[in-house]
């Protein structure tokens, strides 16, 4: 039987030209892969058994929490920032001194660190969050600057130590965990499930409508506002979101170093965090937090040489220029073609 | 004592209005923050330092400007600036920030990690008595060199033809090419000026301040601040800037000493709550 078609584009619908229909990704699969990653994730101390390289693991999350929140400004809206290590160093010192200090319970104090560094954070942004991007960057890296200074003051030196900083002890547990029990091992499935809920969280964020509207922003700030959205609100929420998440890293950083110095607060860790985020990328979510480890990695092969900041600052230029996506943006995109030649049978036009 | 005090202040204001005037111009002439600035300044010192003790600190103070004018000013024109000009200013910013990194590690590397001290030379070494006070005389002549050259500024761009096309390019970089201003060309002189005055800088900072390796972030800080509470940008606004902060250090840590050291970013708050836009609001780049 032979049918006749006057649609030239309806023929061109219904007549399958190869007996292989073309596959599309599976909606259940998205979700399985990410229950099998944390899964597997929370199993990583059994098969990484040596300690320290545990331990560089856990100082490449926690750092990379603080790349999550630099990355999502500068993706969500196009805002580099040089200030998450203030946030950071707020929620280390914050937990330190509430645990030190008042003697409270680590997850009160936990959750106080947190929630006294989103409350700085809403005062900071609300100062901050019109600046254009150069002034931006500018202000943010005086501001952190500033908290290093101030944990520096004589006048606190008895609360926060100084430059020789603050030891972290706990009475009690935290999740379970008590103070002896936080080895790199110990804490592991702790920062895990941290990263889990700030990736999660920072997902959620960019994928509604309170991402699209940063996303506007970004854009074109005016033809929001001609549009009728209100543009400084959701950067002032983007910010605090953003430094929530540093300060959780600066918790886990007390947790896991088992002191809090200066040194998260100022110029340098400044530097570190922008570079974790520029390496892995700001592209794609989890970018930043590939960066992080990569660094800290980098940092443990390189310190001793003297030659770390030779090779940060080539990264950093090589990086910008030659590479936008970063670390992250190279795996996407070779997933990306990967993906196409097994399940779609295209090949790579260039080769 | 507050005479003296009024000298401090303007010494370290002549050296944070070099050293920001330098940043304001490159960002008025070209809109591109240079996070490296504080790096020129500290590899221009331990150079002063080290040419200073083999020959002496007049050579220094001609030669290292010169060195950083005429070769880190190209360097910096054509091996940044230019191949980037079509990105986004915060690339530009970026890499330089990585440039900083990249000059820390040669300072480290040619010059070590040892603090240096540098002996103020001959004639301005003693002290020289002020209204009945003895002052040190090698921060007299920073005063002078920082009125000097803020007065050299002054003159160069508002009697000059080539001052003239700096403002023009400064205020509408557009407008000012169609009438025929060489902005390329205007823009390589600046960065030359630019990296010159950081030189310069470095070399009069020697028997001020010790020299060390934290030198150069130390003063980056000081000077986006000064930078920023001016109107980005804005050359009088700059220079204002750094003389307003300079008093506001010297006085704090006289009068508040515990809280001295956060006083300039008290101030850099205060005028972004009062004033955002600055003090002399200049071109500011979205």
């Amino acid at each position: 039987m032979t049918r006749t078609v006057q649609d030239p584009l309806a023929a061109t619908w219904t007549t399958p030209t190869t007996s292989e229909p073309t596959r599309r990704r599976p909606r259940w699969l998205p979700p399985v892969i990410i229950l099998v990653v944390f899964g597997a994730g929370l199993a990583v101390p059994r098969v990484v058994t040596d300690r320290y390289l545990l331990g560089l693991l856990v100082a490449g999350l926690v750092l990379g929490l603080a790349a999550l929140a630099v990355g999502f400004l500068a993706d969500q809206l196009g805002l580099y920032t040089f200030g998450i290590g203030a946030f950071y160093g707020s929620g280390a010192y914050g937990f330190a001194l509430a645990t030190g200090l008042w003697q409270w319970q680590p997850l009160v104090a936990l959750l106080f660190a947190i929630g006294a560094s989103a409350v700085i954070a809403t005062a900071v942004g609300a100062l901050i969050a019109r600046l254009p991007v150069i002034a931006f960057l500018m202000v943010t890296l005086a501001l952190t600057q500033m908290c290093a200074e101030l944990v520096q003051l004589q006048a606190l030196r008895p609360y926060l130590g100084g430059d020789n900083g603050v030891i972290v002890s706990f009475e009690g547990t935290l999740f379970g965990l008590a103070q002896g029990d936080l080895g790199p091992a110990g804490i592991w499935p702790l920062v895990w499930c941290a990263v889990a809920l700030a990736v999660l969280a920072l997902h959620q964020a960019r994928r509604g409508w309170f991402g699209a509207r940063l996303r506007g922003i970004r854009e074109n700030e005016e033809r929001m506002r001609f549009s009728g959205f209100g543009t400084y609100a959701p950067r002032v929420v983007a910010f605090v979101l953003a430094s929530s998440v540093a300060a959780l890293g600066g918790v886990l950083h007390a947790l896991s170093k088992g002191f809090v110095t200066p040194e998260i607060v100022g110029f340098g860790f400044a530097g570190t965090s922008l570079i974790a985020t520029l390496v892995g990328g700001t592209a794609t979510l989890l970018g930043p937090l590939a960066g992080a480890v990569l660094y800290t990695t980098a940092q443990s092969m390189l310190s001793t040489s003297g030659h770390l900041p030779l090779f940060m600052g080539l990264a950093i230029a090589g990086v910008v220029i030659f590479l936008p996506g970063g670390v992250g943006g190279l795996v996407r995109a070779c997933l990306a073609a990967a993906w196409r030649r097994i399940f779609k049978g295209e090949r790579d036009a260039r080769h | 004592m507050v005479v003296a005090q009024l000298l401090n202040a303007l010494a370290y204001g002549a050296l944070l209005t070099l050293l920001a005037s330098g940043l304001a111009l490159i960002y008025g002439l070209r809109n591109v923050m240079n996070f490296a600035h504080g790096s020129v300044y500290l590899l221009a010192a331990y150079t002063a330092a080290t040419i200073g003790s083999a020959t002496s600190f007049w050579v220094a103070l001609v030669a290292v400007p010169l060195l950083f004018a005429v070769v880190g000013g190209p360097v910096l024109e054509y091996g940044v600036l230019r191949p980037l000009g079509s990105r986004p200013p915060l690339v530009t910013a970026l890499v330089l920030f990585g440039g900083a990194l990249v000059l820390e590690w040669v300072q480290v590397a040619v010059f070590g990690t040892k603090q240096r001290l540098v002996e103020a030379p001959g004639p301005l070494a003693g002290t020289t008595s002020v209204l009945g006070a003895d002052y040190p005389t090698y921060r007299l002549f920073l005063v002078l060199v920082g009125i000097g050259s803020v007065l050299g500024l002054a003159a160069w761009l508002r009697l000059t033809r080539t001052g003239l096309h700096v403002r023009a390019v400064s205020a509408d970089p557009v407008t000012a090419r169609m009438a025929g201003v060489d902005t390329q060309r205007l823009g390589t002189l600046v960065v030359c000026l630019s990296v010159g005055f950081a030189g310069f800088a470095g070399v009069l900072a020697g028997p001020y301040v010790a020299v060390d390796p934290g030198m150069g972030q130390a003063v980056l800080v000081i000077c986006l601040i000064v930078v920023v509470l001016g109107g980005v940008g804005s050359i009088a606004g700059a220079v204002a800037a750094a003389l307003l902060v300079a008093f506001v250090q010297v006085f704090g840590s006289v009068t508040v000493p515990a809280i001295a050291t956060v006083l300039p970013y008290v101030l850099l708050v205060a005028v972004l709550v009062w004033r955002p836009q600055g003090l002399v609001p200049g071109r500011v780049a979205a």
